[in-house]
């Protein structure tokens, strides 16, 4: 009974070759003719069909599913351009995905719904540790579609998430699943048999300026906050009116100074990032806002962003009592990533010096991600994030 | 309507209002003092409400202060990072462009991915050919059918035209309204930067880089980089070029001189065999003509005996000039017959370890006759530790006897004739030297000196006979021996006969070394 892990990379400028090239290099270190999970992580000029049935061709997954990046991670270098592939067998693990598409069509707690189902009814198997999905960046309600996959799947089970985008611009979102390429879809994996599960977030936002009160939020939409329209917040810090923040300072807004929900819990904040001004004055946020809830604009800077990719390394070690994970999965916030620029990738080398070198990390950049805010003491909170850093150890 | 009527007890209320109104004031006064007290704690309240709102608005100015610091220096951290990625891509660019002098392969370096890590979705170099005519030679991202169009119209823009007089690199940040405008239509790009090849030679073509609409604006940092790459660009094409006229022109000349080698090859061969013949053909006419002429001078000798008759002193005298020139005719034809051997390869050599300085010695004696009757005088200056040298005596002391023999002749009285050997060790070989103090040999005879037949025309020569062939048949000896000769000389102050013979024989392996003379 074992588990191989096999990590091909490739950024050979022919996405077909690319494919093959990253397939035969993870095929190398499994040694074997089949495998039975195969997990993509593309920049978006490899969304290519062909490709995928290539990579097919090579490794013969069993199951497939992955997501167009900004940027891949490994556990020594960051890939911005490329396509990465992780294969895994396993006699330990069982395996089960879905894909779901038109997602315009359909609620969003609907669809997150309808994933789940999906993803038990290919579960052969009781034994469920943990849930992994990508979703699509351009959908704009990402935690009513992490809600539905909790209502289905229970509170109980780890869930970890990915808002898969092409770009800080977010123009267009990709899926990969099995031999084919998914947009405006979600897929999703469920991970059953694995003996440890272990999840870690951080976020290193600090608020910045007075508190203030959201008092009209709608979903994901902020409609005032003191009794003034949402967007007065950006105008005051950002000393432009709201037709130019929407022009021009969209994204170092986007990226930059999000906005931190007050929580329960006394100094933890729900980090969300403005998505949108529209011109009613409202910010659009990529998941929801609870009304008279406080909030705060906020800010970090790069040693605080790559302490916590430390300090969520060492709370998966401290879950994991020091043993070693068969691999880490990596989603880190493209806001993050704006912050740490060229050196995001002294962050990264921090998983592996807390958790091993010969640790295989895989990872993607995200525009949202979904897991417990904290720990899996609060795993009960399961829910979309943004700016954080998620480690996902399965062992 | 009817009523029920009650009694009433007559009661003095006075006392209860007195009380009352007592309790109505102290009410007052006490909720007086209260809301008094209150006031106070409300006022102070209200002053620390206000203070902690003048504390949350002071901090909120300070957070807008550093919101804005926050976002200049996140600005700045991002042009630097671009810088460095623009940097670490020209760097890597330059050493692969440094790799190559082809033309063709060095236009595939820019690519898609030289492109997306500068930060640019669209890419597009134009270069003159040889017609001055401006060609596309590299295409990113840009639509084939509307390139002769984009040409067309870029070489009318005036700060286009101006670009590439000046060597100017211009962007979408600092180029005219008009020229952006052409630009941004022309090429569907909001962002350009548009950057002269400029070579030693002048400008060879330009090169665009350009960004869609969604894209940031690009930077002087940028414009710089692109600059940088332009500069690179055309280096490297200039160097290709230049390689290609210098390989071009190295062809011809190779196949110029291949041709040419070709031919003397061909006369080489033809010299090789027509001396071959002439070798034969002397060698045979001279057995031929020994023959006979050993007849002559063996009836001459006998007629000089007297044995058949007494003969005149008149036809004696006669007879004895038949005998002289028999004895020149026959060391003329011995010669030729040497050489002739020499040349082609049927003379074999026998060299032995020797010791030089008793061979000149005996040579010495020999000659001296001949240095006295002249009034010269001969110096050896053979170093006492000079080496044995392997080498065949008899023909040696031809080379001696023949170099020796001619300085005497061309020696005046009082002149003197030095003989020098001193070894150089690093070539391993002795180097021999005859020098006379006599006439010299002017640059032109110098040359012909080792040819056969060829006697300098000079007044000494004419008084005295000689074949020609000795000193080609010295110089043949000397390179049997792997030796190499050859001559100075300055005219009216004497002429000097370099010689080498290696320390040891090449073929010194088979002991007893049999060296064909002429496989030198």
């Amino acid at each position: 009974m074992a588990t191989h892990i096999g990590i091909g990379f490739s950024s050979t400028s022919d996405p077909v070759e690319a494919f093959k090239a990253a397939a035969i290099e993870a095929k190398t270190q499994l040694n074997a003719v089949h495998t039975d999970l195969v997990i993509i992580f593309a920049t978006s000029a490899y969304a290519n069909t062909q490709g995928i049935v290539t990579l097919q061709r090579i490794l013969q997954p069993k199951r497939l599913i992955g997501s167009i990046t900004p940027g891949i991670i490994f556990g020594d270098r960051v890939e911005t351009r490329g396509v990465g592939v992780m294969a895994i067998i396993s006699d330990d693990w069982h395996f089960s995905t879905a894909s779901l598409d038109q997602l315009n069509l359909i609620p969003a707690r609907e669809a997150g719904y309808s994933l789940a189902q999906s993803l038990l009814a290919d579960h052969k198997t009781p034994q469920r540790s943990t849930c992994l999905y990508f979703y699509d960046g351009l959908r704009k309600n990402g935690t009513q579609f992490c809600a539905g996959i909790r209502e289905e799947l229970g509170n109980a089970l780890p869930i970890v998430g990915a808002i898969g985008v092409d770009s800080t611009k977010i123009t267009a979102t990709h899926h990969f699943y099995q031999d084919r390429i998914l947009a405006d879809a979600a897929v999703g994996l469920l991970i059953g048999g694995a003996s440890v599960v272990s999840i870690a977030a951080r976020h290193s936002w600090q608020p910045l300026g007075k508190p203030r009160i959201i008092d009209n939020s709608s979903g994901n939409v902020i409609l005032s906050i003191d009794k003034q329209p949402a967007v007065r917040l950006y105008e005051n810090y950002f000393h432009a009116a709201d037709a130019i923040l929407r022009a021009e300072q969209l994204e170092d807004i986007r990226l930059l100074y999000p906005l931190g929900i007050g929580t329960s819990t006394p100094r933890e904040y729900l980090i969300r990032m403005p998505i949108d001004i529209p011109d009613d004055g409202s910010i659009l946020c990529q998941g929801d806002v609870s009304t008279g809830s406080p909030v705060h604009l906020m800010i970090t800077d790069k040693d605080a962003c790559r302490q916590s990719i430390h300090d969520a390394a060492m709370d998966i070690r401290t879950q994991l009592f020091g043993k070693q994970p068969k691999f880490i999965l990596v989603f880190e916030s493209l806001m993050r990533r704006k912050i740490l620029g060229r050196s995001g990738i002294q962050g990264i080398h921090a998983i592996q010096e807390v958790l091993g070198h010969s640790v295989p990390v895989f990872g993607m950049y995200t525009a949202g991600e979904v897991a417990p805010l904290g720990t899996l003491k609060t795993v009960s909170r399961t829910q979309l994030l943004n700016g954080s850093v998620v480690l996902l150890a399965i062992g | 309507m009817a009523g029920v009527a009650y009694p009433v007890n007559q009661v003095d209320i006075t006392p209860f209002l007195i009380v009352a109104s007592l309790l109505l004031v102290l009410g007052i006064s006490v909720l007086a003092y209260f809301f008094i007290g209150k006031s106070e704690e409300f006022k102070e309240l209200k002053a620390s409400f206000d203070k902690m709102m003048r504390s949350f608005n002071e901090l909120d100015e300070q957070a807008k202060l550093i919101v804005k610091t926050d976002l200049e220096l996140n600005k700045i951290q991002e042009e630097l990072d671009r810088r460095l990625i623009g940097l670490n891509t020209l760097q890597k660019l330059a050493r692969t462009m440094s790799m190559t002098l082809d033309e063709q392969e060095l236009f595939q370096k820019i690519n898609q991915d030289l492109a997306t890590e500068l930060g640019f979705s669209r890419a597009l170099v134009l270069a003159y050919d040889e017609n001055n005519a401006m060609n596309t030679r590299v295409n990113i991202g840009i639509d084939p059918s509307k390139l002769e169009h984009i040409q067309s119209e870029l070489t009318v823009d005036p700060q286009f035209l101006n670009a590439l007089k000046n060597g100017m690199t211009f962007s979408s940040l600092n180029s005219s309204q008009k020229t952006k405008a052409r630009i941004v239509q022309l090429f569907e790009t909001e962002h350009f930067i548009l950057s002269p090849l400029l070579t030693q030679r002048g400008v060879s073509g330009a090169l665009f880089v350009g960004n869609r609409y969604t894209s940031p604006a690009v930077t002087e940092g940028d414009e710089e980089i692109v600059a940088i790459l332009a500069s690179q660009l055309a280096q490297s094409l200039e160097n290709s070029q230049l390689f290609e006229q210098v390989y071009s022109s190295s062809r011809t000349l190779e196949t110029k001189v291949n041709e040419r080698t070709k031919e003397l090859s061909h006369a080489l061969k033809d010299v090789e065999e027509i001396s071959k013949k002439k070798s034969e053909f002397i060698s045979a006419v001279s057995h031929e003509l020994r023959t006979p002429l050993t007849s002559i001078k063996g009836y001459a000798s006998i007629l000089m005996t007297g044995k058949v008759g007494e003969i005149p002193d008149a036809v004696k005298e006669r007879l004895g000039k038949i005998n002289t020139h028999s004895d020149n005719l026959v060391k003329l034809i011995n010669d030729l017959l040497d050489i002739s051997r020499i040349e082609s390869g049927r003379v074999e050599m026998k060299a032995e370890p020797h010791a030089i300085r008793p061979m000149l010695d005996n040579i010495s004696d020999l000659l001296t006759p001949q240095l006295r009757d002249k009034g010269v005088t001969i110096k050896l200056n053979i170093p006492a530790d000079l080496p044995m040298l392997e080498y065949d005596d008899t023909q040696l002391d031809r080379v001696f006897i023949n170099l020796i023999g001619n300085a005497i002749k061309f020696t005046p009285a009082n002149g003197i004739i030095t003989v020098n050997a001193h070894p150089n060790l690093e070539r391993r070989e002795v180097v021999f030297e005859v020098a006379d103090t006599g006439i010299g040999i002017n640059k032109e005879n110098l040359t012909k000196l080792f040819d056969e037949f060829f006697r300098v025309d000079n007044e000494i020569n004419m008084k005295v006979k000689g074949t020609g062939l000795g000193l080609a048949l010295a110089k043949n000896i000397v390179e049997a021996h792997y030796g190499h000769m050859w001559v100075t000389s300055e005219e009216g102050h004497g002429t000097t006969f370099h010689f080498t013979i290696p320390f040891e024989h090449k073929l010194k392996e088979t002991k007893k070394t049999k060296k064909t003379i002429g496989d030198a």
